[in-house]
């Protein structure tokens, strides 16, 4: 009965008719201080930038014309295509790909591994992969960094070994940015793919190995498909805030690998900023996210249609 | 429980290994490190507890203790706002049936979770200025209450979800009004999930940095916003004896908000 | 009670609870069909039907958790639509008896009474009455989640009954029970409802539960009542095919009426010998079905013999032993005869021939 149905998920008509009420200062305090500024920044964007930051209330695609098009020192040679930004762009979708790649490489076997625990080891292991989440991200940068300077620890300890005979240099390289973003995320990454792992149902993989498939065969054909919206939302999870991160390309990549993040910020900051052109910037990236999001959501519509 | 060797793939218990080591690596580094003696930072020459003592007496301590108040008192208001509301929406999303607008609202409660953090702090920016709104206390505050409602409402939602709207069907049938049902049985049931609640969006509130660090404007600082600060000319050992405490303070809140956590879903399996 | 003072409660005046062409819809689903009924007061009342058949949904209503779509139920001839349930006199025992977790026993019985507005001392002191007429008074500060699921049950009992509600609603209270338990309780729960002279409604599937314990019985499907009755008129006089097949094990057999007059009509199935069945008097025209229960089905020789056919099988019961028969068209025939004559049973594959008891086959209505 539909009565029933509905309280066994837990949720119930109760308090019918209080819902809006309810939801209303969520609602209030997330649209305005968030849905109505994120739509402000489009508006931003197309506005005439004042000096010393702020904007002047006068359309102008002068942002947009500076992200995509050069026209010269004195602004009156022919435009030509601008791949300065461009190019911060595309590279950081390489570094936030490279990352969102070694998080899985290393994510998914961890999270198989600690779905395929006994119930108590399993909640202690999924529990020892978030603690460092919730560990203040600027003070893990910095714990990174410090580890990985020239004279740092671990250069110390390669040396001492005999591995090295000169430091390995890291920071200040696009190799710190990517370590810096995966061990930003990594969580991102196996949080998911465990919660859809611990839902499969051993027996298919019985049934698998029943019928002549090998282990890995069988973690190919079966296991991978099962768990792949974990992984698919772990990847995004991974690569949407890695796409737009701060501390990692600026404490550690320096000024050699320049990212989305640090383009924005830059405009904001001081008498050199351009908010017209930081809110495009910021415009384009958040397209950029809400056509990922999109893809995203349509191939899970996809998924739930065939099954 | 039924073991079967299919669970266990060659080489993935290493790779686990790898992950917690990559993981763990870096922090306890930094705590070991924030004891050693030597201020060249490198080389290990004995323990001392001067740096800890230079964090709260040293000539930056007036400093960090301001930054340190002003980081509580921003994260106990606005993980309090913010849980008071998730809890709202949570009952509103659960326990009163469909309604329009309902769908939509789940994406919203999400949308902190969905922006890019950097495009939250600029749009936080604009705003506030928009409004002719100076960065102060009041705008990092409002910032922090915006993106802790997630992070309240999750766990809440989650520990509802578990609670069969039963105990509540049968409270008002022993003649509790709605308001004794929630206040009665539903409230110290939710406790746990409550409690878990506001503990992660504390830690959230005290562990943010770019977006305070947009809204702050001059003369407000947190504890990230001055150790970012302060790292930019190079990572003194008074840094790491911060970033120690900081991070004893966040694992301590986990561990709490989980085990709190836990004895709720211990404490009334159903 | 005898069926006489039955018939009388349901007549007169003083009726707990009437349910006036009651319907219940949810979106496009129908869980409830124009139901209408009457319950006396102190009477055991069952609403006995497979799951889906809207009893549950029924019980909600009158307990006050959904809302009618159209219709009313009355309390004492006073209207009860539109009221919540914290303001109707009526209680629930549920099925999975949804004990607050965090209070004690005694806090759970006690919590209906402080809602009520009764003094913590009174409410106390009717709490811990209520708790030793189900016999938990030892338990009275232990945590429910600590109790065995029959004690439980029995505090879920005093929980309801301690406001002293007009009528109980016991939503399938025995279903989380084991067999044993289950054979024990049943007979307490008649014995306190004698007592407490309530009005109790009960919600089961399980006809053994309806016929042992009710006064009288509602059988549902589909969200309609398809008889009221006493237990024995339900199983001895089932009014249609849902009814006689739902109760008890019985054989449908398609059947050809030759006359029918009053409550008697003759009738002869699949070509075989006419016999005399019972029907009841206002039996619609299209009647084409007689149901015959095993027991009735007597095994005897090709010229006294109602129904023929094949012996498939034999299934051993205990006391009696099953046989499974073929008719000529295909129709599955069940009939019982006791273990011991077991050496003189048709082998399977013979042909074996049948009659039925007198009077003991009914026509039943589609």
């Amino acid at each position: 009965m539909a009565g029933d149905m509905q309280s066994a998920r837990g949720t119930s008509r109760l308090y019918q008719g209080k819902g809006p009420w309810l939801l209303l200062p969520a609602w209030a305090v997330i649209g305005i201080f968030l849905l109505l500024p994120v739509c402000l920044i489009v508006v931003y964007s197309f506005l005439t930038k004042e000096f010393h930051g702020g904007v002047i209330p006068e359309p102008s695609l002068a942002a947009y014309d500076q992200f995509f098009f050069d026209r010269g020192i004195f602004g009156d040679d022919p435009p030509r295509i601008e791949w300065n930004y461009i190019e911060i762009y595309l590279l950081s979708f390489l570094q936030a790909g490279l990352a969102t790649l070694f998080c899985l490489v290393i994510g998914l076997p961890s999270a198989w591994y600690i779905a395929t625990r006994p119930i108590r080891l399993r909640q202690m292991l999924i529990l020892v992969i978030t603690v460092p989440y919730w560990v203040n991200l600027l003070i893990r940068t910095i714990s990174l960094k410090f580890l990985i300077r020239d004279e740092g620890p671990m250069n110390a300890f390669l040396q001492w070994t005999g591995l090295l005979d000169h430091p390995l240099h890291l920071v200040n390289t696009s190799y710190a940015v990517q370590l810096g973003l995966f061990y930003s995320y990594l969580p991102f990454m196996v949080l998911p793919i465990f919660a859809s792992a611990e839902r499969f149902d051993i027996a298919l993989s019985e049934a698998s190995a029943d019928l002549y498939s090998t282990k890995w065969q069988t973690f190919r054909l079966i296991t991978l498909p099962t768990i792949w919206p974990g992984v698919v939302a772990g990847s995004i999870l991974v690569f949407v805030p890695s796409l737009g991160a701060f501390l990692a390309p600026n404490l550690l990549g320096g000024a050699k690998t320049y990212m989305i993040g640090s383009l924005i910020d830059e405009q904001f900051k001081g008498a050199a900023g351009n908010w017209p052109f930081g809110a495009a910037a910021a415009t384009i990236l958040m397209s950029v996210v809400l056509v990922v999001l999109i893809l995203n959501a349509r191939s899970q519509i996809k998924l739930k249609g065939a099954g | 429980m039924r073991r079967s060797g299919l669970r266990d793939m060659p080489g993935f218990a290493q790779i686990f290994g790898l992950c917690v080591f990559l993981l763990y690596t870096p922090l306890i580094v930094i705590a070991v490190y924030s004891f050693n003696a030597s201020s060249s930072i490198t080389i290990w020459s004995g323990f001392t507890l001067d740096w800890y003592k230079e964090v709260f007496t040293g000539i930056d301590s007036q400093k960090y203790r301001d930054a340190a108040v002003n980081s509580l008192l921003v994260a106990v208001i606005a993980s309090a706002l913010s849980t008071v509301m998730a809890l709202a929406a949570a009952v509103g999303m659960l326990r009163a049936g469909s309604f329009r607008g309902r769908s939509i609202s789940f994406g919203l409660i999400g949308l902190p979770l969905l922006v890019p953090e950097i495009v939250t702090a600029v749009a936080s920016l604009i705003f506030f200025s928009f409004l002719g709104l100076s960065g102060s206390f009041l705008t990092v505050l409002i910032a922090h209450t915006v993106f802790c409602i997630p992070f309240a409402y999750l766990p809440i939602s989650a520990r509802m979800q578990d609670i069969p709207d039963l105990y509540e069907t049968a409270a008002t049938d022993l003649y509790a009004t709605k308001w004794q049902a929630f206040r009665l049985i539903l409230l110290p049931m939710l406790l746990p999930g409550i409690v878990s609640g506001y503990l992660l969006s504390f830690i959230v509130s005290l562990d943010d940095f770019l977006i305070t660090n947009f809204v702050k404007g001059n003369g407000f600082e947190t504890l990230p916003t001055v150790i970012f600060g302060a790292v930019r000319t190079g990572i003194r050992p008074n840094i790491m004896a911060m970033s120690s405490l900081l991070l004893l303070i966040s694992i301590v809140l986990v561990l709490l908000s989980y085990l709190i956590g836990r004895q709720g879903r211990e404490k009334f399996r159903i | 009670m005898n069926d006489q003072a039955n018939a009388q409660i349901a007549s007169s005046s003083t009726a707990a609870i009437q349910v006036l062409s009651a319907q219940k819809r949810f979106g496009q689903f129908t869980a409830l069909d124009k139901v209408s009924l009457e319950i006396g007061a102190g009477e055991f009342f069952t609403l006995l039907g497979p799951s889906g058949c809207g009893k549950t949904t029924l019980l909600r209503l009158i307990a006050g958790f959904e809302d009618l779509t159209s219709g009313d139920i009355l309390l004492y001839g006073a209207t009860q639509a539109g009221l919540p349930p914290n303001r109707r006199e009526i209680n629930t025992v549920f099925q999975q008896y949804a004990l607050f977790p965090l209070m004690s026993v005694v806090q759970n019985v006690e919590f209906g009474l402080l809602r009520k507005g009764i003094a913590k001392v009174e409410a106390r002191r009717r709490a811990l009455a209520a708790l030793e007429m189900v016999h938990m008074g030892s338990f009275v500060d232990r945590s429910p989640v600590q109790l065995s699921g029959g004690q439980q049950q029995r505090v879920a009992l005093a929980r309801a009954l301690a406001p002293e509600p007009k009528v109980l609603l016991l939503d399938e209270p025995l279903s989380a029970l084991d067999l044993k338990l289950r054979q024990k309780v049943r007979l307490e729960l008649t014995t306190l409802q004698r007592n407490t002279g309530i009005t109790f409604i009960f919600v089961t599937h399980d006809q053994e539960e309806a016929l042992t314990m009710s006064d009288r019985i509602a059988v549902m499907s589909h969200g309609r009542v398809q008889q009221v009755g006493t237990p024995e008129e339900i199983y001895e006089h089932p009014r249609n095919r849902f009814v006689a097949d739902f109760i008890g094990e019985t054989n449908l057999l398609a059947a050809e009426q030759l006359e029918g007059q009053g409550t008697q009509a003759t009738v002869r199935v699949m070509g075989g010998r006419p016999f005399r069945v019972e029907r009841s008097a206002d039996l619609g025209v299209g009647a084409s079905h007689v149901s015959i229960r095993p027991e009735n089905l007597i095994l005897t020789d090709a010229e006294e013999a109602n129904i023929s056919g094949t012996v498939s099988q034999h299934v051993y019961l205990g006391t009696d032993v099953q046989i499974a028969i073929s008719a000529a068209d295909g129709t599955e025939i069940m009939t019982r005869v006791q273990s011991g004559s077991a050496s003189t049973l048709p082998a399977p594959g013979s042909t074996c021939h049948l009659k039925v008891r007198e009077g003991r086959a009914r026509l039943v209505d589609d």
